[in-house]
């Protein structure tokens, strides 16, 4: 158990626009470059036009593959930087991380690049949920973040669950469990069963062509549901984040110590 | 029965049989490479119909031959029955399948459905347009099985909601098409 401290104040967080929940897109390129997918939900920026979006998104796979192959310690022979390498050869990468998202690759034997992108909207739930603490209370203006778990029992059904507990005098305590996204691996490689049934084995569909076909969609759309909804298996990438919010800038010290034995209680009976 | 061949190989074959009589062999006379495919298909029957029924004894009607093609001879092919059985009695049978195997994954773009018109039959009957050629194949199958079983017939297929099929077999008469 890991409590934060903190003896400033934090000003109360800006009430953002419009919540960064469960964004997620999804490209999938072929070996030459065209980009035959890209879905989108609840994407909130959109920087480039969709053709330049989707060159810089190749490109940056290439560029990543073509450097974790030349930086891999266990492969003797390698090609210099930039040369494209053929689909299984080398290494390469499946994931990579930022303190916004996260990005899952997989590429097949033939080339097929399958990449979705998760938004974890920590970052972002924090001002959300704040939004409707100060509707619901009023006069949020003190927000600390005070207990952070990465256990893996926190296992819940929901992607992210947000439970507020008034501890009197104008102090409430926010629970959030929120579950990052594990290992996207098996998820790729179900969206590329997906494509293998219904475009490639789709009489009317030509190879290198954007897709265009309902049934890929709906069964795609039905996937996504599945995973963005519900997850029932949880990697150990989950945390319960505590907040204690308040109306007044108090330091938080005094608050600890006398609701300390509440929240262990709180914590145990959420872990069991 | 022997060897096998995996399912997603005959798929790929057959894709690319119509493809290739289309584009390829016979450009822009459709009508020439639909009747090739299903000549291809009459042997392909022809052959089959001689193998499933090896053990069997003869038929006594063309009503027991009728019902061979749907139970026995369609689950060898397309691993289920034929869901539908209609006949008027005087040589016309309608053959029904619900999920036909070999069409199960054609699909269309769905924004030029939206855009297009708000009538879902005329949806249906322009991705129906485009699965015709596709279908002369499993025509020509049926027919070279039932001639080899002696009924001469003519095989014509309705494919007006995909991925259901009807197929219309005519025996010793003229062609009509029967729309249900």
């Amino acid at each position: 158990m890991q409590f934060f401290g903190g003896s400033e104040i934090s000003p109360s967080p800006p009430v953002p626009t419009a919540s960064g929940n469960n964004a997620h897109m999804m490209y999938v390129f072929n070996r030459n470059g065209v980009c035959l997918l890209y879905r989108e939900w609840n994407r909130l920026l959109h920087t480039l036009n969709a053709q330049q979006d989707h060159k810089l998104m190749f490109g940056l796979l290439f560029s990543l593959k073509s450097l974790t192959a030349k930086m891999d310690p266990t492969n003797a022979e390698k090609g210099n930087l930039g040369v494209p390498q053929l689909s299984g050869q080398g290494c390469s990468f499946h994931s990579f991380r930022t303190n916004t998202y996260k990005l899952s690759f997989m590429e097949s034997p033939s080339g097929i690049k399958v990449v979705q992108w998760n938004f974890l909207d920590l970052g972002h739930a924090l001002p959300s949920t704040s939004g409707i603490v100060d509707l619901a209370y009023g006069g949020i203006t003190y927000m600390e973040m005070i207990f952070v778990s990465n256990e893996q029992a926190v296992l819940t059904q929901h992607r992210k669950e947000c439970i507020f507990v008034d501890l009197g005098s104008d102090f409430i305590l926010q629970f959030i469990v929120v579950v990052w996204t594990g290992d996207l691996r098996e998820s790729l490689k179900y969206i590329y069963n997906l494509y293998v049934e219904y475009v490639v084995k789709n009489p009317l569909y030509a190879p290198g062509t954007p897709i265009r076909s309902e049934l890929f969609n709906t069964s795609l759309d039905q996937y996504s549901i599945l995973i963005l909804g519900h997850k029932s298996t949880i990697s150990s990438d989950g945390g319960l984040f505590i907040f204690l919010l308040s109306r007044h800038p108090a330091p938080i010290k005094n608050v600890l110590c006398r609701y300390v034995l509440l929240i262990s209680e709180l914590c145990a009976h959420y872990f069991s | 029965m022997g060897r096998e061949v995996s399912e997603s190989c005959v798929d790929s074959l057959l894709t690319e049989i119509v493809s290739t009589y289309n584009n390829r062999f016979y450009a822009n006379k459709p009508e020439l490479a639909a009747r090739r495919i299903e000549a291809i298909g009459y042997q392909v029957g022809h052959q089959l119909s001689e193998r499933y029924t090896m053990e069997r004894p003869r038929f006594s009607d063309h009503l027991e031959a009728i019902k061979f093609i749907c139970k026995d001879f369609w689950s060898e092919l397309f691993k289920k029955q034929i869901d539908n059985l209609k006949t008027n009695h005087r040589g016309t049978f309608v053959l029904q399948d619900n999920r036909f195997r070999w069409l199960s994954r054609i699909s269309t773009d769905p924004s030029v459905e939206n855009t297009e018109s708000q009538d879902p039959s005329a949806a249906a009957e322009s991705k129906a347009s485009l699965a015709t050629m596709h279908v002369y194949f499993p025509c020509g199958i049926i027919r070279g099985a039932l001639s080899n079983l002696g009924i001469p017939c003519a095989v014509s297929a309705d494919i007006s909601n995909l991925p259901a099929c009807k197929e219309l077999l005519l025996s010793y008469s003229v062609l009509s098409f029967y729309d249900i």
